[in-house]
């Protein structure tokens, strides 16, 4: 029922577990992957903080040759853009999307 | 957007990266959405659009637009300085190398810096300061920094967009 009729969170209203929205970028990186990410969840909380690097439940999803696809939470996806931006050595946000297949058709064509 | 090294790998870079038009330093050859860097005002009206740049302040007077790398040191030179339609420049590049505290500092400097030249009639401008397509910086990361900094980056980006028409505008070109 839940599900079928969800409703506003607020006081005194019932809060639903909805699934928080997630995004999912392509970044370009010069090394390994495993370094990249590393290197940005690092930034990410000098930057912001342990606390706004939980809550964007960032991870690794795939990993072409100089290509990572990450997943972030879209609530703190401007925290996780400036820490791309400010990362060393340097990661370009490439593409985002919704979903994953949708990143890779694009990422393809 | 500023930056040097392979431009048209750049430029292909740029357009997958939402960013139309790039600057660069002239290599000889002429390219479609790209704007110029040049030290010194040209001998001879050249074919391409181009900007004066400098990174010394003392050379304000003849620059379409000054790199400043502290924006503390240089506010009371620009006080005295600065000339109506100025660009300040802040590379992003150069924050990659620093500590978190020194980017959280460095940030603070980009909000005082564009409330100076919104202030002073300046126009603020945030360059990824790239050598090679793989160090450039995307137009979401652009905006997220701008956003960061409590700017309007639509707004920014009309700003800029009418700051680099106006300063065109005015330079002689040759057909």
């Amino acid at each position: 029922v839940a599900e079928r009729c969800p409703v506003a969170e607020g006081v005194g209203e019932i809060v639903l577990r909805r699934k928080p929205k997630k995004r999912y970028l392509a970044l370009m990186h010069g090394g390994r992957d495993v370094d990249a990410l590393d290197s940005l969840t690092k930034r990410c909380i000098e930057l912001f903080g342990h606390v706004v690097v939980e809550k964007a439940g960032l991870r690794l999803m795939r990993s072409d040759d100089d290509i990572i696809i990450v997943r972030c939470r879209l609530s703190q996806i401007h925290h996780f853009l400036v820490g791309v931006a400010l990362t060393d050595p340097p990661l370009v946000a490439v593409d985002m999307s919704a979903n994953i297949g949708r990143l890779r058709k694009r990422r393809h064509s | 957007l500023l930056i040097s090294g392979s431009l048209q790998e750049c430029i292909s870079a740029a357009r997958t990266l939402g960013i139309d038009k790039i600057g660069a330093h002239y290599d000889g050859k002429k390219i479609e959405d790209v704007i110029y860097r040049m030290c010194a005002p040209p001998s001879a009206p050249p074919a391409f659009p181009y900007l004066i740049t400098s990174d010394v302040l003392d050379s304000v007077q003849d620059a379409d637009l000054v790199t400043i790398s502290n924006f503390r040191k240089a506010k009371n030179t620009l006080k005295k300085k600065q000339k109506d339609r100025l660009g300040l420049e802040f590379v992003i590049a150069a924050a990659r190398k620093m500590s978190g505290e020194g980017v959280a500092r460095w940030l603070g400097d980009l909000r005082d810096a564009y409330s100076f030249c919104e202030s002073s009639g300046g126009q603020f401008i945030l360059s990824s300061g790239a050598r090679s397509p793989s160090e450039m910086i995307s137009g979401r990361s652009f905006d997220a920094i701008l956003n960061e900094i409590g700017v309007d980056h639509d707004r920014h980006w009309q700003d800029l967009d009418k700051w680099l028409s106006d300063v065109l505008s005015r330079k002689v070109l040759v057909k």
